[in-house]
């Protein structure tokens, strides 16, 4: 019996064959001689099986709405607790995290599965602190004690190379709250972008008058069917990349002549 | 009859001292979290130079071990600041993160979300809460930075502002892509992609495919080693060393471009850039061909003008002959072959 309550927690594992050869042949040797352990092993297994043949299922939009509202709740809870038991609570977060590599991990075949491991893997995790409690230091480390915030396109960190750094689009309001400043970020990129879309437009309308009528429609069609991406994609990340593809392609007609070899001139 | 009272007290004795016993281990757990262990690889960040001039701050370290199945790729979202992914020998994620923070409630604006999948990827974003009830604190205010020490074989996706990115010794590649903030990839195997507004990009000993795109800042490529590079800037110039691609097309809008490549059999360069000159070192091997057109084009070699306006000239024979194309619309070309 003894036996028994420590092998069925890791039965999981031993399915999964996650377990190393001597250890899985504890539980091999245990499953031979004990029909209960056996059974359970066989339930796991059907369980497996079953969801292994789960159709596909798409995660509802709100789900991750939901987490974060759930996060956002449990943080204003968390906020109004005294503060040791807040830091009893990030122990057990840390130790949480610790056991997350031993403990065996369900089958992770199914989107079921999937879905919940994210709701339930999804963290915040605040700062376990290097440096014993409080952490949070009221005095600047020296060397930073005389840096002033660089301005956007000037920040080199992280040993970055050398070099100038333009900027990203139009500067951003200096006492607008981050939150805003961060939702306002992907309008203020794509601006950049249109931006020297606009400019290479130009330059093609000087380049047109040395183009066939051939070279102008095939141009005029590759533009619209990029613009029509670019309408297309949603907005953020997905719009500069069709955004990033027209660029390549204006760059293409007018610095590498690519329209003439496309219709078969001679470049 | 007085038993079970003493029972009770007792009892109640042996809790408090159990709880007792329990808050002290946890306030030493809490106290010992973030140690570097010795089997980690580095310590912790050094401070950020560009990092905001606040008063508060607040280090954080986690290790990550995979259950089942490795981590094969990492998407990382950090608009609020630098991050830095360098690959080791193992199979844990290592994230070390450094907020900071004019006071200790913006601080506690600033958070790290952390997603495990079960495919293998893990995706790591930063916010700052917002709400009414807040108050407003500048982004210039505030800054997370990240070094992560990943295994060397997960693909890193990473989006960045005005940060600075850093992939170092990976085996998988990425797709790195920020605002303003430099990239800055070496050491790194796989196809790797970089899209930058106005980050300088350098790319340095990179095996595999390259695509670097900017649009107002330079690029630097050295050592790259693959089947394809391509490169392309609006406003900003092209360096490249010991570059050495079967197919490369580096390309600038307005900006010089300097390529001293080595010319693979039957492989194909076009460097072109409409304002600005372009200058290229070949070392090759076999025949290469070279077409030209410039304002003014010097290929070192005698050379064949076509009616087209194109210069060409052939240098070494053999079937597999290497083609370079070179374009300066509004500048100057000069090409020269180097080495034996």
């Amino acid at each position: 019996m003894t036996m028994c309550k420590t092998i069925q927690p890791r039965l999981t594992a031993y399915l999964d064959g996650e377990l190393a050869d001597e250890h899985g042949s504890v539980v091999r040797g245990h499953l031979r001689e004990c029909a209960a352990c056996r059974q359970v092993a066989r339930d796991e297994a059907a369980l497996r099986d079953g969801l292994r043949v789960l159709p596909p299922v798409d995660p509802p939009a709100t789900l991750w709405a939901g987490v974060q509202a759930q996060l956002a709740a449990a943080e204003v809870a968390d906020a109004r607790k005294p503060r040791w038991r807040r830091a009893v609570a990030r122990w057990a977060s840390w130790m949480h995290w610790a056991r997350w590599a031993p403990v065996p991990a369900m089958p992770q075949l199914a989107a079921g599965a999937l879905v919940a491991a994210a709701a339930v893997g999804m963290l915040t995790w605040r700062a376990h602190r290097a440096d014993g409690l409080p952490n949070r230091s009221d005095e600047r480390p020296p060397s930073m004690a005389a840096t002033q915030v660089p301005p956007p396109g000037q920040h080199q960190g992280l040993s970055s190379p050398p070099g100038p750094t333009g900027h990203a689009g139009p500067a951003a309001p200096a006492d607008r709250d981050v939150t805003a400043d961060l939702l306002a970020e992907p309008a203020r990129t794509t601006a950049s972008y249109e931006q020297v879309i606009e400019e290479l437009m130009t330059l093609a309308a000087s380049a047109r008058d040395g183009w066939t009528d051939e070279q102008k429609t095939a141009f005029d069609a590759k533009v619209a069917a990029l613009r029509g991406g670019i309408t297309r994609a949603a907005p953020g990340r997905p719009q500069q990349r069709a955004e990033r593809a027209l660029i390549r392609a204006l760059q293409g007609a007018i610095v590498r002549d690519d329209l003439v070899l496309a219709s078969g001139g001679v470049r | 009859m007085n038993r079970p009272a003493k029972d009770t007290r007792w009892r109640a004795l042996v809790r408090r001292v159990a709880m007792a016993a329990i808050a002290a281990v946890a306030a030493v757990a809490v106290a010992d979290i973030g140690r570097p262990a010795a089997a980690q690889p580095s310590p912790g960040p050094a401070p950020a130079p560009g990092a905001p001039a606040g008063s508060a701050s607040e280090r954080s370290k986690l290790s990550i071990e995979p259950a089942g199945h490795a981590i094969t790729r990492l998407s990382i979202e950090n608009p609020l600041g630098d991050l830095k992914v360098e690959g080791y020998d193992g199979t844990a994620l290592q994230i070390e993160t450094h907020k900071f923070a004019p006071d200790d409630d913006a601080l506690d604006r600033l958070h790290i979300s952390l997603v495990p999948n079960p495919d293998g990827t893990v995706t790591i974003r930063t916010t700052a809460d917002g709400g009414k009830e807040v108050r407003p604190v500048a982004r210039g205010a505030v800054r997370i930075d990240m070094v992560i020490h990943a295994p060397r074989d997960a693909r890193v996706e990473a989006v960045l502002s005005s940060g600075a990115l850093e992939l170092a010794n990976m085996d998988a590649g990425g797709d790195l892509d920020t605002g303003s903030g430099p990239i800055w990839v070496r050491n790194v195997q796989g196809e790797v992609l970089t899209h930058s507004v106005s980050g300088m990009t350098r790319l340095a000993q990179v095996f595999g495919s390259v695509d670097a795109q900017t649009l107002s800042s330079n690029v630097d490529l050295d050592t790259i080693a693959g089947d394809r590079l391509v490169a392309s800037v609006h406003h900003g110039r092209i360096d490249g060393r010991r570059v050495r691609a079967r197919n490369v097309e580096l390309t600038a809008t307005e900006g010089a471009i300097i390529l001293e490549a080595e010319a693979a059999l039957r492989g194909h360069l076009a460097v072109s850039s409409f304002k600005g000159d372009v200058d290229v070192q070949l070392r090759r091997h076999g025949g290469v061909l070279v077409r030209a057109r410039g304002t003014k084009v010097d290929l070192g070699a005698p050379v064949r003008t076509q009616p087209n306006g194109w210069v060409e000239a052939s240098m070494g024979s053999g079937e597999e002959t290497a083609l370079v194309e070179i374009r300066a619309a509004h500048g100057n070309i000069k090409f020269a072959i180097i080495g034996p």
